[in-house]
Order: C-alpha cells, then structure tokens, then sequence
C-alpha cells in the first residue's frame, strides 16, 4: 500500500513537472533573436482568424527586417479576451496592441496610457487618399485627444437587430402583400387584419424602404403589421422570435435595433449628438410624469398605451429627452408583447447558450421548432463559424450553411403606419461595437516594441488588409473602402454587404464633438452593457427589460426607470 | 545570514505591498475624486485626469447605493446566516461521524472531500448543468412533469436564490469537515477514554468533550466567515458570468463594478445605476469595513469570554 502511494505520488510530481516544462517560450519563439508584438484581442464577435491571417501575412512581408540590434523578423502573439482587457491597468500589461470592443477609450487617453498613433492616419490608399480622410468623418474627433494628436483608430462596425430566417418566411408564406396584389388573403388575428401573401412569388408590399423589388418587400414596414406577422408565423407552427435563455440581455440587440429603425437616422443622431435635432418625445406632465392616452398601443393589447406625443429640438440643455422618445418607448412595448403573448421561442426561456441559440436557429424545423427570427448583432455568423455550428449544421443537414438564406432584416420605420411606394426610408442601422485599436504607451521608450507595434497597426489599417478583414469577417470597419458583395460566400453576408451600402449608420460618435459626449458617453452608451437598456423595478436592478418584464414590469417601468431627471442632467454640463 | 535576511524579507515586502500599501491607497482614494481637466479649457490629451479632495462625498454616494439595494445587504446575510447555522453545525456532526470510524465513514470521507479536490469554477459548472438540463429532463421523463422554464440557473428565470445557497452550503461542507476532523483526531485519546469510563455517551462526548477541545477552530472560522461576510461573492459570476440578477452579494457587486469602472465616472451614473467609480467603490469598501470590524472583534472577544472551555 505504502509503495502504491509512493508510485503514486511520483507519478503526479512528474506530470507536474512536465507542466512545468510546457512554461518555456511562447510558441516556440527565441525573444532574443525575433521582436515579438503582443496583441490583445476581443474574443467573441468577429473572433480573431481574420487577425491570425494578418499576423502571418505581416511576419511574412518582414521576416527578413531587423527591429533590434542582433534580432531579425517579427512574431506576433495573439491573446483573446473579453471586455476586461481595457482597463486603467494596462499600463502594466504586456500587451503591445489591443483591439477591443464596446470600450469607452476617453479615460484612457484622459490617463496617458494610449500612445499617440498620429502618423498611422499619414498612411494613403492606391487613389492617394489618406487614412484620416477615409475615416468616417462622424467619429474622426473621438479618436483624439484634446490636445488634437490621434490615440485611437477605428475598429470595426456590429450592427444591433434582427436576423430572418428568409426559407422560413418563404415556406409559410410570411410576407405582407402588395396593397393591390390579388394573390393575397386576409389573415385576422388578435391584433388586426392584415393581408398576406398566398404564395412566396405573388407581388408583395414595397417594405420599409419603399421600393419595389428590393430586398425588403414584404418584410413589414411598421411594429404593427410585425405583430400581426409574429401571429401568423405563430400559427404556423413557427416560433417568431428567439434568443438565448442563457443570455437574456441579447433583446437588447432588438431594442437597439428598433429604436434605431423608428426614429430614423437623422432623429437617432440626437442620442449623441444633442445638435438641434427633432425628435418625437413622450410628453410629461408637470411633475415630470410620462403621459399616456387610453387608446391601446395595438389591437388587442390592452396592457400598454399610446403616448401622448409632442416633437422636440434636442440640445446639450434638454438632452435627457432622447431617453424619452417613443421609439424608444416602442421598441420597448414591443419586446413586452412579444414576452406576454408568447412569440418567444422556448430557447428564450431554457439555458441556451448564444451560440446554441444561433445552431437552433440555423437547423429549425430539423431538430427543434422552426424559428422565424433571432435577436443578434450582425458578427453572429462568424462567431456561429468559430463555435463549430456550421459543421454541426452540414452533418444534420447535409446542406451547404453558405446557401442557407439568412438576412439581416430592415426593421419597421413606423408604429402602425403603412409605408406606401415612395414614401419610404432609407434603411439606418446602429454600430454597438464601439470597436477600438489602441497601442500601450508603456512601450513609448522602447523603440523596438513601438516601431513594431506601429508598422503593424499600419499594416492592418493598409486598404489590401482591409479588405481581407471584411472578406475574413464579413464585417466593415468606419472607413472608406471598396470591397464586393461577391467576396462573401454565405449569402448571410453578401445581403448584409449590400444592405450596409444601402443604409445610414448611427455611429457611437458624437459628429458636432459635444462636450456631454465627450465626456459622459459611458452614461449615454447604447450597446449591451449600457445602462440605457437595465431596469429598476420593485427595488432591483435587472439587467435587461426583459429580465424586468418577467419579474411583471411593464415597458412603463422600463422607460421609466432608465429616464435622467433635469437635475440629473444637469450633473453632465 | 543572508538566507535569513531573505527569508525574513519576503514576508515583509509583502505586508508593505499588500496590506499596508493596498490599504492606505484604498483609504486615500476613498477621500479623493477625479475629472477631467476642465472641458473649457481644451489643452489635455494626456495627463488629463486631475485629482481633488473629495470629503465625505464619495462615503455619501456609497451609503446611498448601500440603502438602495439594501437586498445585496440581505443576501450576503443570509449566505453568513446559513454558514453558521447549517453549514458548521453539520459540517461538525459529520466530521464527528467520520472521527468515531462510523459505517461507511471511509466512504463519506472520499465523497465529502470529492469537491475540494476538483475546481470550484469546474464544480460550479458541473452543478449548474445538472440543474438547468438534467433535473428537468429526469422530471419530465420519470415524473412526467415539466418544469416551467428549465434553466433554473439561468438569469432570465428569475433563478432561485435557494438554489445557489444549496451549492455554496455543499461546496463549502468540505473544506470544514477536513479542518474540524483533523482537529477533533488531534484529541488525546485518553481523554475520551476516561470519559467513556466516567459514563458519557456519544452525545455528550461530542458537547462536552470534542466542542470544547476544538473550539477554537470552530471559532476560527465562524470570525473568518464574519469578516467575509462583505467579501464573499456566491460563486455568482460563475453562474450567471456578470449579469445582474438580483441575487447580488455585496462582494459580487463590488467584484463586478471593479472590472467595469473607472477613474471617472458620471455622477448620474453612479447615484442612479450604482455603478461606481474606482473611488466610491474604496469608499463603500471602508464603510463596510467600519460596519463589520468591530462586530469581528466583539464576537471574538465574546468568544474567547464565554466560549466552551476545555476546563
């Protein structure tokens, strides 16, 4: 027994030490013979392969270039993580380079921990055009410090909203019919009438965008006509909407996507910008009361009221307003009904994951319920790529995941009015990625780390690489440059390519550099972890309104609790 | 000589850096705030965060989060609460159990121990599965009863602050029935000898014979249970990985607000979603520490007074 121990024991010190051993250098790399770059990277959303590519890319093109005496090449170490990576800590990191997400840099660079990155901006695409001219102009003044030298370069773009399941659409015929169409029926629901069409290829209504044949017709064009659809699919046998259970906080991709849709770009900038836009606010009452008439919001929702409205011009003084709009209030009420009449999948309320959600949404009517739309940001596909669903998607059904017809929906510009032929919107999607490359400054006296890190930030930020992010991704970064709907090879991202080409962009940037932006944007942020989208209800906090609705809030209390007060506002000028 | 100097010097620099230094810092930041260099004033880039003194404003902030969620206060006491009057007292039977050599004592010991040996992050996540997919699979299968919204442990179900008291209770039982079987085995055995003789049962073998010989490890960890009371965070993040639920510890909430914040944080922000700069969070961490340091030192004391005596 004794000697059994003693074997025993030796074993484990052994395996010990072989971990021990595997501490040697990383990746098998000589640091005193190759410059090694540390790169911090976001590990979810657009992942880290297309990073991975560049990495090879760049150390190929500089194998033989020497940034030390006595060393040649370049090695770059990628290291995931999450949102913990940007912190004020960084500059004891080892990191060199971050590409993060959802990241207010303002502190940092506030702080002095961001290099200053000036002359990446200096680099010229094959036309002559400089870095800083290709930026989109609207968010050139949040990459800089006051002091007017560059600290920050543009990430990449996520958009927040809604993806349909177009074969499903097409096999139940879910789609509004053109107002004359003759191939259509009356579908009456608890909602309303509204007319459907009888088969997939019969003249549909013009969308959203008021257009015949774009890609949005029949797609409804207002939260009513959407309702009315979610009951039909219903019917059909198809679960409207889903997200993961696990990860209740993804509504708040519908949210933002709504919000976004029914105010409109020019309405939605307000958030940010606080410039003299107009916006349609719910009216209060003299004690500062949200008002609201007796008229159900819908047909047959009684539980929710339409507002009393009244438009506004939003400026710095009454910027606490644009957490008042009725979209807002919409989109809100909308989620609601979705949760009380049962348009949630069951995936919605079980501990799925996100990424299981995506692969039960990809195999519907396979191996689970059909789904007819899912509430994600727009990086969904890759991360589905990188989580295996599309070799679990190819075994279950012995189909092609890049032929499978998934697209980001135009989401309903209106509550309940019908867009007829020219009078449609452009189609305005909201960036919720705030993604950001920012180089560590605790490598400022090291020239060898800081010509390295910065050649590789130009390298990245060069037009070729570019376009391999976005053929890698599917993904766009806030910068001019050309890359074609062909690239892709899913259909997901050849419509989504098109759609963004098609579509305004609300970025996290305030255009006029407002000083509240500047600096109170952590407190007006809307993305997943911004307090714009977390309820108060019965004394708690709850992380999304959903979480909200089902311990019995309603979208009143949701807007309600997440409102500034004047004399809070006041706290921000 | 010089190994010894070294060997006395490690410990302390550590106490420089790590009590001393991390406490005064955490003091002195408690009394400070931050904000950018004036707006109007346009000439930072870097360097731009000025500090000042703060007074009593960050202390006033942090009551006023501390009053507001007033059920992270709750929850964190009821998870002391249940340390004390479940988890010890039968962490103390079973290690009885185990010490007198009852039946099957070789197994519960394998199985009682079983969960220190693997990872709490690992043991967590085992459970969590067990309880969101296979408790409503064996309901439905063998009780055909569907549990409504299977993920127990899933925050959008409003979860069950019961459910993750069980395992914090269960995951905890091992680490006390170790430190209290290993005491009660250090009990010269001609003590419990004599008292067989003298007429005792097992019962009052236990009462008047083990308590009061390992009392003082008993002690030892309902002070460090006390002392913790603030600090111990659920295993909540492993749960449910950041979102709020409503299920917040105190010490959840100051774990998770520290990853979030910063030097600088909107005023509204922190009165109104009690999400707190690096400085209101030193000042509730002093507040809390005002609050349960002298009931640490009192319950000691009481202890030490009026605890069993081995006499």
């Amino acid at each position: 027994m004794r000697k059994t121990k003693k074997i025993v024991a030796l074993v484990m010190g052994l395996l010990m030490s072989c971990s021990f051993a595997a501490c040697g250098d990383k990746g098998g790399v000589n640091r005193n013979k190759t410059t090694v770059v540390e790169v911090a990277v976001h590990q979810g959303g657009v992942g880290y392969v297309w990073l991975q590519n560049a990495a090879r890319r760049f150390e190929e093109a500089n194998q033989d270039k020497s940034y030390a005496t006595g060393k040649t090449g370049v090695k770059i170490e990628i290291t995931p993580g999450g949102t913990a990576l940007a912190n004020q800590a960084m500059d004891s990191d080892s990191y060199n380079i971050y590409l993060v997400e959802r990241t207010d840099t303002y502190p940092f660079i506030a702080s002095g921990l961001l290099m200053d990155i000036s002359e990446v901006l200096e680099i010229t695409d094959s036309n002559g055009k400089t870095l800083e001219e290709r930026i989109n102009p609207s968010i050139r003044s949040m990459l800089k410090g006051n002091d007017g030298k560059t600290y920050v370069l543009p990430g990449w773009e996520f958009y927040s909203g809604v993806s349909y399941d177009k074969e499903t659409f097409d096999t139940v015929g879910s789609y509004v019919a053109d107002y004359d169409s003759t191939d259509a029926f009356e579908y009456e629901s608890d909602y309303g009438t509204l007319k459907i069409v009888e088969y997939t290829g019969a003249k549909k209504s013009c969308g959203p965008d008021g257009k015949y044949n774009t890609d949005d017709d029949g797609l409804p064009s207002s939260l009513e006509e959407m309702l009315i659809l979610c009951s039909y699919l219903k019917k059909e046998g198809v679960e409207p909407f889903t997200l993961p259970g696990s990860w209740p906080g993804y509504c708040k991709y519908l949210l933002a996507g709504l919000w976004t849709s029914l105010s409109g770009y020019d309405s939605m900038k307000a958030v940010y910008n606080f410039g003299g836009e107009t916006v349609e606010i719910i009216k209060s009452d003299e004690h500062g009361e949200l008002m609201f008439t007796n008229e159900n919001l819908f047909e047959g929702i009684d539980y929710l009221k339409k507002p009393v409205t009244e438009r506004v011009q939003i400026t710095t003084e009454n910027g606490y307003l644009t957490n008042d709009m009725t979209a807002k209030y919409y989109a809100a009420a909308f989620l609601e009904i979705l949760e009380r009449e049962g348009f949630l999948s069951r995936d919605a309320s079980n501990a799925v994951g996100h990424t299981d959600a995506q692969i039960n949404f990809l195999t519907g009517g396979t191996e689970t319920t059909r789904k007819g739309m899912i509430m994600e940001g727009s990086y969904w596909w890759v991360e589905s790529e990188m989580a295996g669903n599309f070799e679990d998607y190819q075994i279950l059904t012995d189909k092609d995941i890049n032929a499978r017809d998934i697209r980001w929906m135009s989401l309903p510009t209106s509550l309940n009015e019908k867009t007829t032929e020219g009078n449609g919107e452009k189609n305005t999607l909201i960036d919720t990625c705030f993604s950001s490359c920012y180089v560590n400054n605790n490598i400022k006296n090291n020239e060898e780390l800081k010509t390295a890190s910065i050649d590789f930030v130009k390298f990245l930020y060069s037009e070729e690489e570019l376009v391999n992010f976005t053929k890698d991704t599917g993904s766009f970064r806030p910068i001019e440059y050309e890359v074609s709907s062909d690239s892709f090879k899913s259909v997901f991202y050849r419509e989504l390519t098109e759609l963004r080409q098609n579509s305004n962009v609300v970025q996290f940037a305030a255009e006029n550099n407002n000083d509240i932006f500047r600096y109170h944007r952590g407190a007006l942020k809307i993305e997943l972890g911004g307090s714009v989208f977390t309820a108060n209800y019965a004394g708690k906090p709850f992380d999304s309104y959903l979480l909200a609705y089902r311990a019995g809030a309603t979208a009143i209390d949701a807007i309600e609790s997440t409102r500034f007060t004047p004399e809070e506002w006041k706290t921000f000028l | 000589m010089l190994f010894y100097v070294l060997v006395c010097l490690l410990p302390v620099i550590q106490f420089c850096i790590f009590t001393f230094y991390v406490n005064f810092n955490s003091i002195k930041m408690a009394f400070e705030t931050y904000n950018y260099a004036s707006a109007s004033n346009n000439n930072f880039g870097v360097d731009g965060i000025v500090k000042s003194f703060a007074g009593f404003k960050n202390f006033k902030i942090a009551w006023q989060t501390l009053i507001e969620r007033n059920y992270m206060f709750k929850n964190s006491l009821w998870l002391f609460i249940s340390n004390i009057v479940i988890t010890i007292p039968l962490a103390l039977i079973f290690s009885f159990y185990l010490c007198k050599k009852c039946m099957f004592s070789g197994f519960f010991k394998v199985i009682l121990y079983m969960p220190n040996i693997v990872s709490p992050m690992i043991f967590a996540l085992l459970f969590q599965r067990v309880i969101n997919l296979v408790y409503p699979e064996i309901m439905e299968q063998w009780f055909g009863k569907t549990i409504s919204g299977s993920g127990l442990l899933v925050t959008g179900n409003n979860p069950s602050y019961g459910i993750v008291l069980f395992f914090n209770i269960w995951v905890s039982f091992g680490v006390n029935v170790l430190m209290f079987s290993g005491a009660m085995s250090g009990i010269n055995a001609s003590v419990i000898e004599s008292s067989h003789l003298d007429g005792a049962n097992l019962v009052q073998e236990f009462w008047y014979i083990t308590l009061p010989m390992i009392f003082s490890t008993v002690s030892t960890f309902i002070i460090l249970a006390m002392a913790g009371i603030f600090t111990n965070q659920m295993h909540l993040f492993t749960f449910f990985s950041g979102e709020i639920t409503g299920l917040e510890t105190l010490g959840y909430y100051i774990y998770l607000t520290a990853q979030k914040t910063d030097y600088v944080v909107s005023e509204a922000l922190a009165t109104k979603f009690a999400f707190l700069s690096y400085p209101q969070l030193a000042a509730l961490g002093l507040l809390l520490t005002c609050i349960i340091a002298p009931i640490t030192f009192l319950t000691r004391k009481l202890f030490d007074k009026y605890g069993p005596s081995e006499d």
